[in-house]
């Protein structure tokens, strides 16, 4: 009776095991996968900055920077810093995965630059920590040279940047960007100004909600630019941001606050001429477009 | 002796429940899931997903699909992100799950060649927000394949998905899916 109790039982366990085995064959396996942290900013930029963000690849992005007079200067009169408005425009690519590519035009300076981004190593999920992105420009001062008679080269015009961003998505809300970065200026403006200039950018963003985020960047200077008058010691202040960006479908709006006015690379990082603490502070937008050029296939 | 006899018969009656339960599962771990929002203003709201599982179990009619959401492709690389990020919430609900029963499967010779109409009862979940439904399908055997196809609407409200006013116009209230098995036979192990 008992053998007859055990194989019962063993029938019993053998349908119950195909009574509720069935999604257990379809579960994924237990493999560990390496997933990149996806969306550790909304935008490219930061503010001012670059974020470790590229567009994917195959996608063409368009974006539109503002930034308007300062706060300070007859505010309402220059109905609130519109009129006196800097503009830079740029368009990247992103031709494969891994690298974007660019150009854009700021109107300060008449400056051009053409710029490289390459997310190198990304983030893992409950893995490696920091996503290294490196990032490059040549900027290209557009100033007519002044009528001294003294010869100048086309080359004297560069500037180069160099970023390493060191980026971090600590959770779904908070990501925190460090970039060690130099600016190299083939001409210095004065004897006095040093021609590499080392900055330390700080940034980071809160997601306010799904679609809103608090972000901030700082970009202290490690040796100071001295200016183009050697007999001021430090004109030039370290840029501070704050701002939001707003997603929406194929647009990021960013709308925040900085003390500085331009808007290519070496100038924010170095030639930022206005201080928080005198109200000379500059209200600006970025707005960025994506137009997918090269759908993956699905 | 007559116990022996039944226990040896017994035995085998019990292996032949573990061979028949072995070869009753099909299986496939490459389905195909495709959706389309067919929204007021067109704006291309479209992904597959060629890497779907689903289980059938032919003896019970039971059947699973096991969905990663991470693994629907879009054309736009920014909207699959959007996807992923503001509407599904893929890092919190990897998965979009069926459980199910295939009602009039007892009623189909699964032996021989043919279509059949077939009507599924079971739970989908997405977002672990668990809906029952029941929807029609077609059933398609061939030489030992089972090849089911439906098309079906998933309303996003069901399953807690936040469609912002902004964009209103360019996400439907209930998004058109369709998908295609092959399940094949499992070997027996």
């Amino acid at each position: 009776m008992r053998k007859y109790l055990v194989l019962f039982l063993l029938i019993c366990t053998q349908w119950g095991y195909c009574q509720e085995d069935l999604f257990s064959l379809i579960e994924e396996p237990e493999m560990k996968v390496e997933e990149p942290v996806s969306a550790t900013f909304k935008g490219t930029k930061i503010i001012n900055n670059q974020s470790n963000e590229i567009p994917a690849k195959g996608v063409l992005q368009f974006v539109i920077l503002h930034r308007f007079g300062s706060l300070k200067n007859d505010f309402l009169y220059n109905f609130f810093g519109l009129d006196n408005a800097q503009v830079r425009f740029s368009l990247d690519y992103s031709p494969l995965s891994w690298l974007n590519i660019g150009v854009g035009r700021a109107s300060l300076f008449k400056m051009t630059d053409i710029w490289y981004k390459a997310p190198v190593i990304k983030q893992i999920k409950n893995g490696w920590p920091v996503g290294i992105t490196l990032y490059g420009s040549a900027n290209i001062n557009g100033l007519r040279w002044p009528t001294d008679g003294l010869e100048r080269l086309f080359t004297d015009r560069l500037i180069y940047v160099h970023q390493i961003l060191l980026s971090h998505k600590a959770n779904e809300n908070f990501s925190i960007l460090v970039a060690p970065t130099l600016v190299h200026y083939n001409l210095r403006q004065t004897a006095s100004q040093p021609n590499s200039l080392a900055v330390l950018t700080l940034g980071g963003r809160y997601k306010l909600s799904k679609r809103v985020s608090l972000n901030a960047e700082y970009s202290p200077m490690i040796n100071r630019n001295t200016g183009w008058d050697g007999s001021q010691s430090t004109p030039f202040t370290n840029a501070l941001s704050i701002g939001f960006d707003i997603e929406t479908g194929g647009h990021v709006f960013q709308l925040h606050i900085t003390n500085s006015r331009g808007l290519s690379d070496p100038v924010f990082l170095t030639q930022t001429s206005g201080s928080w603490m005198d109200g000379e502070i500059y209200f600006g937008f970025n707005i960025s477009r994506v137009f997918t050029v090269k759908p993956p296939k699905i | 002796m007559k116990s022996l006899l039944s226990t040896i018969f017994l035995a085998i009656f019990w292996l032949g429940t573990h061979q028949i339960a072995q070869s009753q599962k099909y299986l496939t771990r490459n389905g195909y899931v495709h959706f389309k929002s067919n929204a007021e203003v067109d704006d291309d709201v479209e992904a597959v997903n060629r890497s779907v599982a689903c289980a059938l179990d032919i003896q019970t009619g039971e059947i699973v699909f096991n969905v990663l959401i991470k693994n629907f492709t879009f054309r736009k690389a920014l909207m699959q992100e959007h996807f992923n990020e503001n509407y599904m919430e893929s890092d919190k609900y990897p998965r979009a799950t069926y459980k199910g029963r295939i009602v009039n499967l007892p009623s189909i010779d699964v032996s021989k060649n043919g279509k059949h109409k077939i009507k599924l009862e079971g739970t989908l979940t997405i977002r672990d927000i668990p809906k029952n439904r029941t929807d029609e399908a077609e059933l398609e055997i061939k030489d030992g394949t089972f090849i089911i196809t439906s098309a079906f609407g998933v309303a996003c409200a069901d399953h807690n998905i936040k469609i912002p006013k902004l964009v209103a116009d360019k996400i439907a209230e209930v998004i058109d899916v369709d998908f295609r098995v092959e399940l094949k036979e499992t070997s027996s192990k």
